[in-house]
């Protein structure tokens, strides 16, 4: 884990992205290729897998004899009306229609899958465990990227992109909260765990929001001291990068001891809950970890004001705290920014590991999961750690184009 | 280290005299060492080739079309907890080496094109028109004249993969491979503190020495 | 008036500026040229104490810079620079407010400022005070890098080649709203530059630097007429200093206001080289001439181009 965060700071978060886009007036080749995997997907391999109960493996059952003709029908011509899209030679409005028919046909799956489930449960009672297929995940995961794509084509406004995932979401939401889904083997498995979910939701929370509150102002003055003492900057960043070079379980691991041994001296940090193992060293260790990418954003982002603005600045009689908060630091706000993004996704993933030193957390269902071979828990916890990471990425994502539209425009 | 640390049995005896089992003994730590160094290294040849060549294709002419979907996939999966990708391949393939591989390729691939797409594109536009200018065929430009100028950030990429993947193999102990990770789980799950911490620093040691190595490669590129 | 007495910065075992001296009088522009690293820059930056000599003084209007706090002394002198590092994140009005704004003048006092220096520097306040920096041309900035250094009404003006990073027409214009400018509002100005041409065209006093030592200074006719050595007769032109010479020289000295003759006459305020294109594009020996300050008339002959001695007709 170098430097995938330290990489990107250095780049501004708009010129990164190379100009790739296709123009108008050319056919969709990825798309063809995405729609020919979904419909030999659907045809050869299972939708669901139904099993008698939570503990035997399922067996898979395709498509057409999982849901109503109705639906297989319906999503056969939502997948066709997907391929004619990607023949099709026009410019924005092929793009439109691509991300209407791909967000119909991911939601539709959804309720496909809700639907075969339901079915299930009526027939053979609510014991009988019906989990999603290789079909399912490979319509979804196809046309939700078909959708990704439409979109980045259409606009590079976040907050357009914002409202279509909102919208999506709160769909599939409805679509949840309705009932529908509730047959559905990851839904009882939720169900099941309904209040050890939220906590473990919050736990997950509390983890990277204690790390961020100790790496946030750790690293923001460490990068400070790299921007203004160059004789440390070498030995500093070394240190930090050393840090984030070595796997995080063993940085928990390596904590153990320390902390241990800390708490067996001190019996009032026993008293706060710290000791070796649970929340304390997860937070400690994950704002070890934060501290490279935000103190390598806030000297980055310091070490981009022009020269030439630091000069006239200065030759007006800006002191030096005046440069810092009036000029330095709005110029470096959308690097600030962006480096912020990268701290909270990379904090959010590490922080499942968290759970294998008993700090909980969403990992807590992937590891739980992993030991019973409880797919649907691994699922769980998998699925909604990914969520999770995806909501942090796109709202930073849209704060930071807040601020480089506010900075340039 | 890991010549020493078998030979280590009445120091971590003396520091958790408590434990009947000071040391590590289920596989010997050069086993642990190897079989993990194995997972990376198949899963780093595969991400180098496949990522190198993706990237590669992307910014043809022929693979224009790809290069936007390949962006957005690339910035989307890098938000993925390696974790949760890892805990995904399981229900896909079962337990074992098999999904630690899939993990490492999926996730490992990301950065590698990333950072080949990122490197043949900032070449700046002089060298690539001299290079026509002179007549090299599109392949001799891409050999002689692209791939050399982009090397630095894409090996820089390849180093952020293969570190990021020694992390992840680590974790592949909990769906079942053997690696320098397989102690420290064992010891978290068994309160051991003495295998956590035998295995964290194998592991650490690992990864830094890896880091050091690509220092070493960089100043020889 | 500005004093520099015995300015001296060294750097290491280089002497970046040596024992300089040099007095500016009030409401003139002073150029400051020579080659590169001659120690122009370091001493414009000695002025404003973003540099601190070794030493020497710097006297500004009887006052010893060095006894002002360096932030108080900056807000009252201008500065231009080359690459003019306007705030990317400020529009035009907010960059010409900076130093009113450190200063805390009142909101309406700013507002009427900004008006008027935009009006000063030629650029219409109702289309260019809301634009950010990236909207302009590379001479609009300069223009607003001017209105910015000019905006709490400094008496003293320093630039560091402003215009030396424009296209020749856009220099030629900025070059003459600057005189145009030092015209109405009569600052003093220390200007750097590498370009002998324009020293000429701006500057009534000319300072030749060369290894951190001042090497002569005078107006330019001075230079230009009687250069101190080789240095200073290569750097104002060698084989075209004649040519300048030309151009620092009025048809007022070298007409003969005893014998006018008729024809459409040429001002006797302009420079000898303007009459000498006339003389060249019409193929005439001698032209009429106006003098409009004393309403007299007069001629000018080719022979008085080259030398006084050849007035006489």
């Amino acid at each position: 884990m170098t430097s995938e965060s330290g990489l990107s700071v250095i780049s501004p978060p708009q010129a990164a992205a190379p100009q790739l886009r296709s123009g108008a007036g050319r056919s969709n080749p990825l798309l063809v290729l995405i729609v020919g995997g979904i419909a030999a997907a659907a045809m050869s391999l299972g939708f669901v897998s139904v099993a008698p109960n939570r503990i035997l493996s399922g067996k898979p059952v395709a498509l057409w004899s999982a849901v109503d003709p109705g639906v297989t029908a319906l999503l056969v011509a939502l997948i066709v009306g997907l391929g004619v899209s990607a023949v099709l030679r026009f410019g924005v409005w092929r793009d439109r229609f691509t991300a209407i028919i791909a967000a119909m046909t991911l939601l539709t799956t959804i309720t496909a899958a809700g639907q075969a489930a339901s079915l299930v449960a009526q027939a053979s009672g609510p014991i009988a465990r019906t989990s999603l297929g290789p079909a399912f995940w490979i319509i979804a995961a196809g046309s939700g990227f078909a959708l990704a794509d439409a979109m980045a084509r259409l606009t590079r406004n976040m907050f357009v992109q914002m409202v279509v995932v909102a919208i999506v979401g709160g769909a599939i939401a409805l679509l949840a909260a309705s009932g529908a889904l509730s047959d559905l083997s990851l839904a009882r498995e939720f169900a099941n765990r309904r209040e050890a979910y939220g906590s473990e939701l919050l736990r997950h929370l509390v983890l990277v929001g204690g790390a961020l509150a100790g790496a946030l102002p750790i690293g923001s003055l460490l990068g400070y001291v790299a921007f203004r003492r160059p004789k440390w900057r070498k030995a500093l960043f070394a240190i930090l990068n050393l840090i984030q070079t070595v796997p995080s379980i063993a940085i928990f691991g390596l904590l153990i001891g320390p902390l241990s041994a800390l708490s067996a001296w001190l019996p009032l940090l026993r008293t706060l809950g710290i000791g070796g193992i649970g929340a304390a060293p997860a937070i400690i260790a994950l704002t070890l970890y934060g501290l490279l990418p935000v103190a390598r954003g806030v000297f980055t982002g310091l070490a981009s004001t022009p020269p030439s603005v630091l000069d006239a600045a200065r030759g007006m009689g800006f002191d030096e705290r005046q440069i810092l908060w009036r000029v330095s630091i709005p110029l470096a706000l959308p690097i600030l920014v962006t480096s912020l993004r990268l701290v909270v996704v990379q904090l959010t993933g590490l922080a499942v590991v968290a759970a294998l030193i008993g700090a909980g957390g969403l990992g807590a269902f992937i590891f739980q999961g992993l030991g019973q071979t409880a797919t649907d828990l691994i699922l769980l916890g998998a699925l909604s750690a990914i969520a999770l990471a995806l909501a942090a990425d796109l709202l930073l994502r849209s704060l930071a184009a807040a601020v480089t539209t506010g900075a340039s425009a | 280290m890991l010549a020493l640390l078998p030979y280590s049995a009445p120091i971590f005896g003396w520091l958790f005299p408590e434990l009947p089992r000071p040391l590590y003994t289920r596989a010997s730590f050069l086993d642990l060492a190897v079989s993990h160094a194995a997972l990376v290294g198949m899963a780093s040849l595969v991400v180098i080739t496949l990522g190198i060549g993706i990237g590669i294709f992307v910014t043809r002419p022929i693979g224009r079309d790809f290069a936007g979907p390949v962006d957005t996939l690339a910035a989307i999966g890098q938000t993925f907890p390696p974790t949760a990708v890892l805990a995904l391949a399981v229900p896909a393939v079962g337990y074992g080496s098999a999904p630690t591989i899939i993990a490492l390729i999926a996730y490992g691939l990301l950065p590698v094109i990333g950072a080949t797409i990122a490197g043949l594109t900032a070449i700046p536009r002089a060298p690539i028109e001299a290079a026509d200018g002179i007549g090299l065929s599109p392949q001799g430009r891409l050999l002689k004249v692209e791939l050399p100028l982009a090397a630095p950030i894409i090996l820089a990429g390849v180093r952020t993969s293969v570190i990021l993947n020694i992390g992840t193999a680590t974790i592949g102990s909990t769906v079942g491979a053997l690696t320098l990770g397989s102690p420290i789980i064992e010891g978290l799950s068994g309160s051991n503190p003495a295998y956590v911490i035998q295995g964290a620093l194998l592991v650490g040691l690992f990864a830094v020495a890896t880091d050091l190595w690509f220092d070493e490669l960089e100043q020889v590129l | 008036m500005i004093v520099l007495d015995r300015l001296t910065k060294r750097y290491g075992n280089a002497v970046s500026v040596d024992q300089l001296s040099l007095t500016v009088p009030t409401g003139t522009i002073c150029a400051l040229v020579g080659a590169s690293g001659g120690g122009k820059t370091t001493t414009l930056r000695l002025i404003n104490r973003l540099i601190e000599a070794d030493e020497g003084r710097v006297l500004i209007d009887g006052t010893d810079a060095a006894s002002l706090a360096p932030v108080a002394l900056r807000r009252r002198i201008g500065y231009v620079i080359q690459s003019v590092g306007l705030f990317p994140h400020w529009n035009v009005a907010r960059n010409i407010a900076t130093v009113p704004d450190l200063l805390g003048w009142k909101r309406d006092r700013i507002d009427r400022r900004i008006d008027e220096l935009l009006d000063l520097v030629g650029l219409d306040p109702a289309s260019y005070r809301h634009r950010r920096p990236h909207e302009l041309s590379g001479g609009q900035q300069q223009r607003v890098g001017v209105a910015r250094a000019l905006a709490a009404d400094p008496d003293l003006l320093l630039m560091d080649e402003p215009f030396g990073a424009l296209d020749p027409v856009t220099r030629d214009g900025l070059q003459a709203a600057l005189l145009d400018i030092q015209a109405r509002t009569g600052k003093t100005i220390v200007i750097v530059t590498h370009d002998i041409d324009e020293a000429i065209r701006l500057a009534s006093l000319v300072a030749v630097l060369d290894g951190g030592k001042l090497i002569q200074h005078g107006s330019p006719h001075d230079l230009l007429a009687r250069p101190a050595n080789a240095f200073v007769e290569a750097f104002v032109g060698g084989p075209r200093r004649g040519l300048r010479l030309l151009q620092v020289t009025r048809v007022r000295e070298r007409a003969d206001f005893s014998e006018p003759i008729g024809g459409t006459p040429i001002d006797a305020d302009v420079t000898l080289d303007i009459a000498l294109e006339r003389m060249v594009t019409t193929g005439a020996h001698r032209l009429p001439v106006y003098d409009r300050a004393a309403d007299r008339r007069g001629t000018l002959v080719l022979a008085a181009i080259a030398s006084p001695d050849g007035r006489q007709t």
